[in-house]
């Protein structure tokens, strides 16, 4: 059976086309504003154009993401966690931990028996030092996001990393004073990589060998390695990891 | 390439029928921000040029092209310039300054120039800040106040938010006042979570003109708590980006029940021209 | 409807709290035109004067923040624009901003105070409470010490605490017949104090009730009647009698398995004040079959509690050292014996709250003793008293295996920062991933 799953972010959606435990397709789209709905289309489109196969192919739809609501034509919806973690343990059996870093929100999911979920930690409203901090700081600094993440430098820059507004405004002083664009972005990933271990270490001990990361922000190397630091852990990042949502859709679709 | 609902368009200008040769006093003042950055040169009394810019990543590169672009295609050089004073966020890095003035003073003398004498509250709405200035009737500042906390629901903020939900940021304040009445505020100015606020109001069947009222309601409701804290006196009047977002500005006007004061120039000068003011008086 | 597991049924006592709130509030409102005394805070022994009444700015707070964000919205506003910072407390800035306006919702006139009296907390907020009032217009202000101790028991210490207490409250009453001119009627006091001894036999046995599977009774049915006695004070006599009848009630509710979520499959547990303009969110989890059994703060007018041996959750002294008799089993004589019988033994105000400083796991009692799955704890951002370890609890609770939840506001009587969306979705996110799927849209 083809299924597909539609996992619609704050800022991007991600669609998963799946045949018989295959990802045949994938297709994204910005989301956001009033028509997310466009958005879901497009993306779901683009990922069938991909899989060269029909509407009329796809067996079932399940949803998922902030804005799964906004996915009329799904026969089902779960809730992140719930996709993540049937990704996490397809793609690696051995996982215990599943860790997703996404535009405001980072959700640290361990894993029980047979597909249980044991906990799962959220962040709170504050201290969403993630995703859309990344991409406003890429905005200032004058660089893409891609160029971004791929900095590294020696400097000794710190922002704060309590707020993602607070941050922007410490990244404002360090320009003012002439600081190097790398050493703020060095700081700027930091910051998340603080928050990340912060909510990584509430309630859980997650496991150094065998937690997998997930999430658009794992796309960021230099976000991944300072965290790689921080917390001490291993992480196993597949391949499209910010498909991860829609890969537990699809799967959860398929059943 | 993604189009881009934030960039709001810059601007300059230089006039062409003044002969700067013959003035008595050619003077300028340069206004770095961290979101915008404004050159405003005069001849005398007279407003010679004027850009307003994005503020890049570069501080000192931002204010050379402001310049160079309020000179645009006059026969001015920068050196033809009698006095310079720079202000705001990054005066420190506007080398070619002979002094820099803080950014309240420079505001409350541009807001003379551009509202008249009448005006006694001076609110800049800037992208960090909201800073409330109440004026004597002569030239000399009465109260300040600033607001509280952090930057929540400023020029920044709305900036993020025009891309969030993906409407052009000239666009917003018009969107906003097309409802009928105003929804509930939202919970939090904080734009790290507007669009995720957002993605619920529009699950609940909220129209993005209403998403835009519920926004700018609780920025405005935010402001007017910062306004009223220097016990405003009429006659009122807005600076600062936000100044030409008439979403906030309408309703803060409601709130308190005023009308503000408008004027023919670029409510984002106000900081640059003063301090040309400043500097002419410092010859 | 479809068939639930449980019968369910609405509290037949109900309308006779909601008169008596009513009742209360009607005293305050018209206190000034009966030429009675308002004081703000909240005190046992207001009674023993011919007209006093007091009222608390909490329950005026939450109510508003309750009934209209609109309201509340624009006394807040005007109590920033005074000079009172965003983040205070919201109870305040609701209470004090119509204050500051001159009315109430309705456009009646705001009850303005003659007096602030203590109403100890170790809430920080508290402490700030009466000066709004104090400030506005020339009242004499009351005070009194409330130490908050997290060493270990020492009872030459509490001793001591008690006697700082006796003192401080004759003198206050005194200091009133002197300001006021009002006769303090020590008989009256003491009789009150005897007769309220009997509210707290009744409450220890609602909240021991709710142990029960299905509970008979959920957060919100509490809600409605845990304030009678404490925040709101009237007839003693009229205010034991309802929590007999509250308590027969859910007795017979308990016998019969009336339910309160007749679908009842996961208990909840919380702490503290729940965001008053944003209650739907029980009648939500309810959806998931899940009940909330309430809080150590909504269980309160039972007194202090401890885990029994049989695994029970009770009540630490029955009779809450009152019924007529004090401590040392003396009869009540004088002012002072009433006065330190209505503090009690343990002179800590408010036990819950100090146990829960002092003990961090004291909610894991609770929790054990109403089998609760998982806990909702959120953390306000104002108001230390609402927030002190808090997270500490959760990760408490977490060790010993009940689920727990965060989220953030503002605090209770403000909705600024609380998105209710997200809310609703991360109690989703919380059910659905411990297998739990809506039992009804």
């Amino acid at each position: 059976m083809i299924t597909a799953g539609i996992d619609v972010g704050i800022e991007n959606v991600k669609v998963v086309i799946l045949e018989d435990g295959k990802v045949i397709g994938r297709g994204t789209a910005l989301s956001g504003g009033a028509n997310r709905a466009k958005s879901v289309e497009k993306a779901y489109h683009d990922a069938l154009k991909a899989a060269k196969i029909k509407p009329a192919d796809v067996g079932k739809i399940v949803a998922t993401g902030q804005g799964k609501g906004d996915v009329a034509f799904a026969a089902d919806r779960v809730v992140e966690p719930v996709a993540d973690a049937r990704a996490a343990r397809f793609l690696y059996p051995q996982a215990t931990c599943v860790v997703d870093i996404g535009a405001d929100q980072v959700r640290v999911m361990t894993l029980g028996e047979e597909d249980k979920i044991a906990e799962v930690v959220m962040n709170q409203k504050c201290a969403a030092g993630l995703g859309i901090l990344l991409k406003s700081m890429a905005r200032t600094l004058g660089m893409t996001l891609d160029a971004m993440s791929h900095l590294s430098s020696d400097g000794r820059a710190v922002v704060n990393d309590g707020c993602a507004v607070f941050a922007e405004m410490d990244v404002f002083s360090l320009l003012n004073r002439n600081v190097p664009r790398e050493d703020i972005a060095r700081a700027v990933a930091e910051v998340v990589a603080v928050r990340v271990n912060s909510i990584l270490n509430d309630k859980i001990r997650p496991d150094k060998n065998n937690t997998v990361l997930v999430g658009g922000v794992s796309r960021n190397k230099a976000v991944v390695n300072a965290l790689k630091k921080r917390s001490g852990i291993s992480f196993i990042i597949p391949e499209q990891a910010e498909y991860a949502g829609a890969l537990g859709a699809a799967l959860i679709a398929a059943g | 390439m993604a189009q881009e609902y934030w960039r709001w368009p810059e601007s300059s200008w230089t006039a062409q029928d003044i002969d700067w040769k013959k003035c008595k006093t050619v003077t300028a003042g340069v206004d770095v921000g961290t979101n915008s950055s404004q050159a405003v040169v005069m001849c005398d009394n007279q407003i010679f040029g004027y850009a307003n810019l994005h503020t890049g990543p570069d501080y000192r590169e931002t204010a050379e092209e402001d310049l160079s672009q309020a000179l645009g295609k006059s026969k001015m050089k920068p050196k033809d310039i009698h006095y310079i004073v720079g202000t705001g966020w990054g005066s420190r890095n506007i080398p070619f300054a002979q002094k820099t003035a803080d950014e309240i003073t420079c505001h409350a003398r541009g807001a003379r120039f551009m509202f008249g004498p009448g005006v006694k509250t001076v609110v800049d709405l800037g992208a960090q800040t909201c800073k409330a200035i109440r004026l004597y009737s002569w030239d000399r500042i009465r109260d300040f106040q600033m607001n509280d906390k952090c930057a929540d629901g400023f020029g920044r903020n709305i900036e993020v938010m025009a891309d969030l939900l993906q409407v052009p940021i000239e666009e917003m304040g018009a969107r906003s006042l097309a409802v009928e009445k105003d929804p509930e505020p939202v919970s939090t100015t904080c734009y790290t979570f507007a669009n995720t606020e957002a993605i619920g109001l529009f699950r609940e069947g909220y129209t993005e003109s209403q998403v835009l009222a519920a926004y700018l309601f609780a920025i405005a409701w935010r402001l007017h708590g910062t306004i009223g804290r220097v016990q405003p006196e009429k006659e009122i009047a807005f600076t600062g980006g936000l100044a030409k977002n008439p979403g906030i500005v309408k309703r803060i006007e409601m709130a308190m029940g005023w009308t503000a004061l408008t004027s023919a120039y670029d409510p984002m000068l106000a900081g640059a021209i003063g301090a040309a003011i400043i500097a002419r008086e410092s010859l | 409807m479809a068939k639930t597991k449980w019968e369910t049924r609405p509290l037949d006592v109900w309308n006779k709290a909601k008169e008596m709130r009513a009742k209360w509030q009607q005293s305050i409102d018209t206190a000034s035109s009966e030429k009675v005394l308002l004081a703000q805070g909240n005190v046992g022994w207001a009674i023993g004067f011919p007209a006093l009444r007091v009222i608390e700015d909490n329950p005026v707070g939450a109510m508003m923040a309750n009934k209209s964000d609109e309201f509340a919205r624009i006394c807040r506003l005007a109590g920033e624009i005074i000079g009172w910072g965003r983040e205070i407390c919201g109870y305040q800035l609701n209470c004090w901003g119509a204050m500051y306006l001159g009315h109430q919702q309705d456009g009646s006139p705001f009850p303005f105070r003659d007096l602030v009296i203590p109403f100890s907390d170790p809430c920080d907020q508290h402490t700030k409470r009466g000066q709004a009032p104090m400030d506005y217009s020339p009242i004499p202000r009351f005070q009194e010490n409330y130490p908050l101790y997290t060493g270990p028991r020492d009872p030459d210490r509490e001793k001591a605490m008690i006697e700082d207490k006796v003192y401080t409250t004759l003198y206050i009453l005194e200091e009133i017949e002197r300001i006021f001119g009002q006769k303090f009627d020590d008989e009256r006091f003491i009789e009150s104090v005897k007769v309220s001894g009997g509210i707290a036999p009744y409450a220890q046995d609602v909240s021991r009730f709710m142990q029960h599977i299905p509970s008979p009774l959920s957060q919100k049915d509490l809600y409605s009647f845990y304030t009678l006695g404490g925040l709101t004070k009237g007839d003693p006599a009229e205010t034991v009698a309802i929590w007999k009848a509250l308590r027969d009630e859910v007795e017979w509710r308990v016998q019969n398995n009336i339910a309160a979520v007749g679908n009842e499959r996961y208990r909840w547990m919380e702490a503290h004040p729940p965001p008053w303009h944003f209650l739907k969110y029980y009648r939500y989890m309810e959806k998931y079959g899940a009940v909330c059994i309430g809080s150590q703060y909504s269980h309160m007018m039972a007194g202090p509690f401890e885990l029994k041996k049989d695994g029970t959750w009770g009540p630490r002294f029955r009779g809450g050292g009152f019924g007529g008799r004090s401590f040392d089993d003396r009869p009540l004589k004088t002012r002072e014996d009433a006065i330190r019988a209505m503090i009690g033994v343990e002179a800590r105000g408010h036990r819950f709250k100090d146990d829960e400083v002092i003990r961090p796991w004291a909610l894991n009692d609770f929790a054990k003793a109403y089998k609760v799955d998982g806990a909702i704890l959120p953390l306000w951002r104002c108001g230390v008293g609402c927030t002190v370890t808090r997270k500490e609890q959760g990760l408490r609770l977490s060790e010993m295996g009940v689920r727990v939840l965060h989220y953030e506001g503002s605090q209770p009587g403000d909705r600024t920062d609380l998105d209710e969306n997200r809310l609703l979705d991360q109690l989703d996110v919380w059910m659905e991933s411990q297998g739990l799927r809506k039992l009804e849209d």
